[in-house]
């Protein structure tokens, strides 16, 4: 029995260079690489990637596109850098994101920090149900433009529309859905019918959507859920007696579930205040600083 | 080659226009009345002469004059309507997008009348050749194939292209018929037949010859108690076609006449030829509404609005155009007005997210008063258009990503869309938002001949700052507004403890303070221009909770208070 198209440009793709093919010509190799190399792209380009080798190690190349993705954890575990990432390599790829706010925290700084182009991130904020700008005594009212606050009455529902208009639009690779709340406010749920609504427009865009949040929302409809876990932060002093400085923190994801395989695994990164001058640094699990420098973690300044 | 004008004509206009505002009272006898009070003074409602009525009415035996009581009687169900110059002006305008739609040479003639060259436009309504199975349509030549090729094609096209006008009249709420022939005149007469007719070149006195001179209008058509008197005159004498009157002698006829009756037999001969006058085209498209009653909720506003909206969205749609700003004025009660700008973040023609925003609008500042008339003027933006590369990644076009950004807008609000930028300050929490409009994606210029490897060389592309390698970078979660807290300090002066509604903990860890002091200075503002901004001094510190996150706290050195502004996340 011959052995399928597939299979065969596979064995012919695991052989090594040099390795002498006797079964096909030159032409055909050379045919057959082309379509190997065009499913592969296919295979590749239904992923996103973090650019965060150990994350993407586990999650088989990224998150799925099409489909959605949850990353949950508590404030400041690390879920706005982990979503920046994401950003950062869909903008510089050239794709359009959308990042819609429910609560006003994005930061446009220190996205683009991360590398994403700001131009190409549409920002949305959906904290519709109550739009107030800041109050004269906010020491940033004179500076910052309409800024929500947000109230009891905030609900999901201008999330979810938001986020149904942006996909059904077509053509952006990425959207985010940041429905954490911070402090003083209060929690959004998503319902399941919800979810089901976003997963559908989803997949029917062809998108990748990432839901941040306090705890899984999206139950079965979420391809994956990966919680981030308690964080360490590090920071370091020059010199003794010098002032202290925020390095970044230690990360920890854990993948509560994905629907393509690789339930349970775990990674660690480091989240960088300047990633830029220790990004050629080796990685290492241990909090060291940034640059030589007297650690003083988990001592009160 | 002879000129060729189409003339499109809506009869009963003031009939028309204001049963385009009501489409609901189309199959109900309707009456016009002229009156400053208008339907508000039911007493003297009934006093009112009928100026204008429907055919419906006055088959059930209302006519011109009639008070509105008798009118009443007369037809059960009779609807009376104020006579609105403003509906009227905005279906008149209607009529002039129609005409513009297919040629950019236009004059408005009379209520309801719209003249347009069609001459050296054939090849561009190519496309809109006559369609057997619409209705209304017909020739004047009944032996077609008498014709020569060519100028069959044309008429072929002449009358596809005046059922399409119909159909485009149709859409905007109004039945028109449509005449082309080689004069502004005989187009005239050729729509007063009905339907859509066009008269080949050549063909004109064919088709007057049989025309009844009723179609001349001589009593109502501008020609007064002179016209009703030589109307009667021509009746005496048992002419009663065009083609009768053609044959007189012109002179003889001038003697006994006057000069009205020399005008008309010249275009009972098809010699009137009176030159096109074209108008420049609008720039704005406005739709006016007068109310019979001061409306003051907003609800009500938003049925009274969507009709004015669709119907200008009709019009924008004809002439290939997308609302690009929307100007709203507002009569009020007691002769105030209330004039507005609704900025729209990108054109759209979508009017249910036009009506939002306009919704929004009135909802953030209400009018002062119940309004008594509504005009909505939308200025038009041409619909921008662009080529996306195959080879790069999928983007947004920009029609669907203008779309979605109104409704986006209409959904959060104008000022909840877009680009946020950091504003160029040393505040770390100063921002701005400017219109998203990404660039187009470029395909790398590496790419492969099968384009295939610029692909694959952009998915496999790093982070800058990941690098692929466990390291990734820290971003911050505004809190906004900033959240106020109490900071405890040791006698040392570090800080101990941090709390604070739904907020609190042990200081862990702690860098800083960083001041940041920004003087008086003048900030450009986009509604106002510059305004003056106040200085400010503040501190930064970076501290660890025992919780586990990391805050940004500032401290306002003017006020001494604490607040929390974002969290590393």
């Amino acid at each position: 029995m011959a052995a399928s198209p597939i299979a065969l440009i596979e064995t012919v793709a695991r052989l090594p260079a040099a390795a002498p093919i006797r079964t096909l010509t030159d032409r055909q190799i050379a045919e057959f690489s082309g379509v190997f190399r065009g499913r592969e792209l296919t295979r590749k380009d239904r992923r996103l990637s973090s650019g965060i080798a150990a994350l993407d190690a586990i999650l088989d190349g990224g998150i799925v596109r099409g489909r959605v993705s949850e990353i949950v954890g508590r404030p400041g575990f690390g879920r706005t850098s982990l979503a920046a990432s994401f950003v950062a390599i869909a903008t510089r790829r050239g794709e359009v994101a959308a990042w819609i706010d429910s609560a006003g925290g994005f930061d446009p700084r220190s996205i683009a920090a991360a590398g994403a182009d700001l131009s190409r991130i549409l920002w949305v904020g959906a904290d519709a149900a109550v739009h107030a700008r800041d109050s004269v005594e906010s020491p940033s009212a004179e500076f910052a433009p309409a800024r929500a606050i947000a109230s009891p009455r905030a609900s999901v529902k201008p999330v979810l529309l938001a986020a149904e208009m942006i996909l059904g639009a077509g053509g952006f690779g990425l959207v985010v859905i940041d429905l954490a709340f911070d402090i003083g406010g209060h929690a959004r749920t998503l319902t399941l019918s919800a979810a089901l609504r976003l997963a559908r427009a989803a997949e029917r865009s062809g998108a990748g959507v990432i839901v941040l949040s306090e705890r899984r929302m999206c139950g079965t409809f979420a391809a994956l859920s990966l919680v981030l876990g308690r964080i360490r932060p590090f920071f370091s002093r020059m010199a003794p007696g010098a002032p202290a400085l925020f390095d970044g923190m230690r990360v920890e994801a854990y993948v509560a579930r994905n629907k393509l395989g690789g339930s349970g695994q775990a990674a660690v990164w480091r989240a960088l205040v300047d990633s830029t001058a220790s990004a050629s640094t080796s990685p290492a699990s241990a909090p060291t600083p940034a640059f030589s420098a007297t650690p003083i973690s988990a001592s009160v300044s | 080659m002879s000129p060729r004008i189409a003339c499109i004509l809506v009869a009963d206009f003031p009939l028309a226009a204001a049963l385009r505002q009501r489409p609901e009272l189309r199959d109900r006898p309707l009456v016009l009345i002229e009156s400053a009070a208008g339907r508000r003074d039911p007493a003297g409602l009934a006093n009112l002469e009928c100026r204008l009525v429907s055919a419906h009415a006055r088959a059930m035996g209302v006519r011109t004059g009639m008070t509105v009581a008798r009118a009443r009687a007369a037809a059960a169900g009779l609807a009376v309507m104020n006579r609105s110059p403003a509906a009227e002006a905005s279906a008149a305008e209607a009529l002039v997008d129609v005409a513009l739609s297919f040629s950019p040479l236009v004059e408005a003639g009379a209520d309801g009348e719209v003249y347009l060259d069609l001459g050296g436009l054939e090849r561009l309504h190519r496309r809109l050749r006559a369609n057997p199975h619409r209705g209304g349509a017909s020739t004047a030549g009944t032996d077609d194939s008498s014709l020569p090729t060519e100028m069959q094609d044309i008429e072929t096209i002449e009358t596809g292209l005046a059922q399409e006008a119909l159909e485009r009249v149709a859409r905007l709420g109004m039945e028109a018929a449509v005449g082309i022939a080689s004069s502004k005149e005989v187009a005239l007469l050729a729509a007063r037949c009905g339907g859509a007719r066009a008269i080949a070149a050549g063909r004109e006195e064919e088709f007057l010859n049989w025309l009844p001179l009723d179609l001349l209008r001589l009593d109502g058509g501008g020609g007064g108690r002179d016209g009703a008197e030589l109307e009667q005159t021509l009746a005496r004498w048992g002419i009663r076609r065009l083609g009768e009157l053609a044959r007189l002698d012109i002179r003889a006829v001038g003697s006994r006449l006057g000069a009205r009756a020399v005008e008309l037999m010249r275009i009972a001969r098809g010699e009137c030829r009176t030159p096109l006058i074209a108008r420049r085209a609008a720039e704005n498209f406005a739709e006016a509404v007068e109310l019979e009653w001061g409306v003051d909720s907003l609800e009500a506003m938003g049925f009274v609005m969507r009709p004015m909206i669709e119907r200008a969205v009709e019009r924008l749609e004809l002439r290939g155009m997308a609302a690009g700003e929307i100007a709203l004025a507002l009569e009020l009660d007691g002769r105030r007005r209330d004039l507005r700008r609704v900025a729209l973040p990108a054109p759209t023609n979508e009017a249910r997210t036009l009506l939002a925003l306009i919704l929004l609008n009135l909802e953030a500042a209400p009018p002062a008063a119940a309004v008594a008339a509504i005009r909505i003027t939308v200025a038009p933006r041409a619909p921008r258009a662009a080529q996306t590369d195959m080879f790069a990644p999928p983007c947004p076009t920009p029609e669907r990503l203008h779309v979605t950004l109104a409704r986006l807008a209409a959904l959060c609000g104008p000022d909840r869309v877009g680009t946020l930028m950091p504003r160029n300050s040393h505040l770390p929490d100063v921002v701005e938002l400017g219109p998203f409009a990404p660039r187009p994606a470029v395909a790398p210029a590496g790419r492969g001949a099968n384009g295939t490897t610029a692909l694959a060389d952009r998915d496999t592309a790093k982070s800058p700052v990941a690098g692929g390698a466990t390291v990734a970078q820290v971003a911050v979660r505004a809190v906004r507004p900033p959240h106020q807290i109490e900071v405890l300090r040791t006698r040392g002066g570090a800080l101990e403890f941090v709390r604070g509604a739904d907020f609190g903990g042990r200081v862990v860890s702690c860098a800083g303070p960083w001041r940041i002091a920004a003087a008086q200075s003048h900030v450009d503002d986009n509604d106002s221009g510059h305004r003056k901004t106040p200085g400010t001094a503040r501190d930064y510190y970076d501290v660890a909770l025992e919780d586990g996150g990391v805050y940004r706290l500032l401290c306002d050195q003017r006020s001494g208070e604490w607040y929390v502004d974002g969290i590393y996340d």
